[in-house]
């Protein structure tokens, strides 16, 4: 293993990233979501508590107000939740070019005939779109952030979500990637990605129809649970080694799929 | 020897320095030259006049070249890949020398990418092997490809890269020293004329631009084994003979895998030719032999007059060749 070499592909995987449009969209997407989503929460809160504060309930004089009835449980928790699906729609343009692209552009052959390592490649790809997925979290992340501050949560509980995002993102971008590595094109890629997260985000529709110890299982192996602990303030190991488990099983894809190249 | 410890100073051609002789300008140009070679040098090393300009002769003089041949040895042993059902190489044997340039011929579809990609281990053979230097491709990849320089026949190029930024990435994952990286693409910038473009985007360039670019990071480390995979497809004559130039440059420096369609460009380019047709190898030898040999339009139809042996340096000539 090579850090200059890595070094030099993560290098490279981020000027092409930057060089074409698809970073920009994302990133002005994202933010618009992001905005979009935590307005229309703020103002639906704003009219509730509206209200419960007007002259007829007199909420603040009577103390009528529900406690469920605050910025946190009313804005920021389901904004962390859309956000998350949002994300699903997100990532998979990041992604479905990574490595789908190397293909239809004939630059597969030349990176796997160079030094650089199967394992390289795999991993040179896999930390640049981290860094871009964090970059992305990063300013989606500006909104509810400033939620988290405004109703007192403190840094913790920010720290906390923000890794709790971060993990929810690289899971997404490592199930596109292992997507882009097997797929022959962009646009497969890109549905696959789409199909598989959408699949695993959450198995919670499932429990109606199978037994508690399947529902159980569906419930470990999808992506929203591990995901709600850190919403709730909570960064818990067990959440951790998940997402970093689906990120490993992705690069183990990733790189039996160069293998696959070499003797198809 | 490991690529790191290639001589990356040295130059892509060897030549001695330019040198000066000024005479005056109503002299004619073989007055210049006695007088060049009374000086000390044998004409005989005379390569060619490189410039006369405001009285100046300007000569590039040819240093004799090291004897001792460069490059790796290739060695391939019933070389076979199949595709599921269909045989893309079959049992090919084949030797190359070090320092030896090898045309590859054939019609589409003959197994001349797949031998190329099969050497560079970017395929895996179905059976047989194939050796540089005692070095497998699939067991020993990170030996092999550090002594290869491949362009590919499809330009492998990041569009949306600049050409000195692809320069530099090609440069960094072949290990070519960090301190030693910026000097080396200078110097191959200016070996294959692409100062002008160095800061343009790879997908802005002409096929001719790219056709260089793929040349230019093939050659960028030095290699011990250069493969070209058809050079000149669909450049204008001009860009062609640009791009034989640059690898007439090449010979004896290296081994060298040339792959193409074009006669010319394999009998002036080659120092022995291999025909491939339908995965199996028809005839191999020098320009000479094989080509008078064989018609154009036989040869690739994989016509041959040597029955189950296909070299043929010591084979009669064809009556109607």
């Amino acid at each position: 293993m090579s850090f200059h070499r890595l070094h030099h592909l993560v290098r490279k995987e981020l000027l092409v990233l930057f060089g074409s449009p698809v970073a920009y969209l994302t990133l002005a997407l994202i933010s618009l979501i992001t905005s979009l989503l935590f307005f229309d929460l703020l103002r639906d809160y704003n009219q509730v508590l509206f209200l419960y504060t007007s002259n007829t309930m007199r909420g603040f004089e009577l103390g009528t107000i529900p406690a469920y009835i605050n910025i946190r449980d009313q804005v920021f928790v389901p904004l962390m939740s859309q956000l998350g699906g949002a994300l699903i729609a997100i990532i998979p343009l990041i992604t479905m070019r990574v490595f789908a692209e190397e293909k239809t552009q004939g630059t597969q052959e030349f990176l796997l005939t160079t030094e650089l390592s199967d394992t390289e490649i795999v991993l040179g790809k896999f930390v640049a779109t981290f860094l871009f997925a964090a970059l992305l979290v990063g300013v989606s992340f500006v909104y509810p952030a400033a939620a988290i501050v405004r109703s007192g949560l403190g840094v913790g509980h920010l720290f906390a979500v923000y890794i709790g995002l971060l993990m929810l993102t690289f899971g997404l971008a490592a199930i596109g990637l292992a997507c882009s590595a097997l797929a022959s094109n962009q646009l497969v890629a890109a549905v696959s990605a789409y199909a598989v997260a959408f699949t695993f985000y959450d198995f919670s529709w499932a429990n109606a129809f199978v037994n508690e110890w399947t529902g159980a299982l569906l419930g470990a192996i999808s992506l929203l649970p591990h995901f709600t602990s850190f919403a709730s303030g909570l960064i818990s190991f067990a959440d951790i080694a998940f997402f970093a488990s689906v990120t490993v099983l992705s690069m183990a894809i990733a790189r039996l799929s160069l293998d696959l190249v070499r003797i198809r | 020897m490991k690529n790191s410890e290639h001589d990356l100073s040295e130059p892509l051609i060897h030549s001695a320095p330019r040198t000066r002789v000024d005479f005056p300008p109503t002299e004619n140009i073989s007055h210049g030259l006695q007088k060049y070679s009374k000086n000390g040098v044998d004409p005989k090393l005379l390569s060619s006049i490189v410039q006369v300009r405001q009285g100046v002769l300007r000569v590039r003089t040819t240093t004799p070249k090291n004897t001792e041949p460069r490059g790796c040895r290739v060695v391939a042993q019933n070389l076979t890949r199949h595709f599921g059902d269909h045989v893309a190489l079959d049992g090919l044997n084949l030797t190359i020398e070090p320092g030896q340039t090898l045309g590859l011929l054939g019609a589409n579809g003959a197994g001349k990418t797949t031998f190329i990609r099969l050497v560079t281990g970017y395929l895996m053979p179905s059976a047989g092997e194939v050796q540089i230097d005692a070095y497998s491709p699939t067991k020993n990849a990170k030996e092999v490809h550090a002594k290869i320089g491949y362009a590919a026949e499809t330009s492998q190029l990041y569009a949306d890269l600049r050409v000195r930024s692809f320069l530099r990435f090609a440069g960094a994952i072949r290990s070519i020293p960090r301190a030693k990286l910026e000097t080396r693409i200078d110097a191959i910038l200016q070996q294959f004329q692409l100062e002008d473009v160095q800061k343009r985007l790879i997908g802005h360039l002409s096929k001719g631009y790219k056709q260089r670019v793929t040349l230019a990071q093939a050659f960028l480390h030095n290699p011990e084994l250069l493969i070209v995979d058809e050079p000149t497809s669909g450049l204008d004559p001009v860009q062609q003979e640009e791009v034989c130039n640059l690898l007439r440059t090449s010979q004896g420096e290296r081994t060298v895998i040339l792959c193409t369609h074009n006669l010319n460009e394999a009998r002036m380019l080659s120092d022995r030719i291999a025909v491939l047709h339908r995965g199996r190898l028809v005839a191999e030898g020098t320009p000479e032999s094989v080509l008078q040999h064989e018609s154009a339009s036989g040869l690739f139809r994989g016509q041959t007059l040597l029955g189950a042996h296909p070299s043929v340096d010591n084979a009669a000539p064809r009556e109607n060749a």
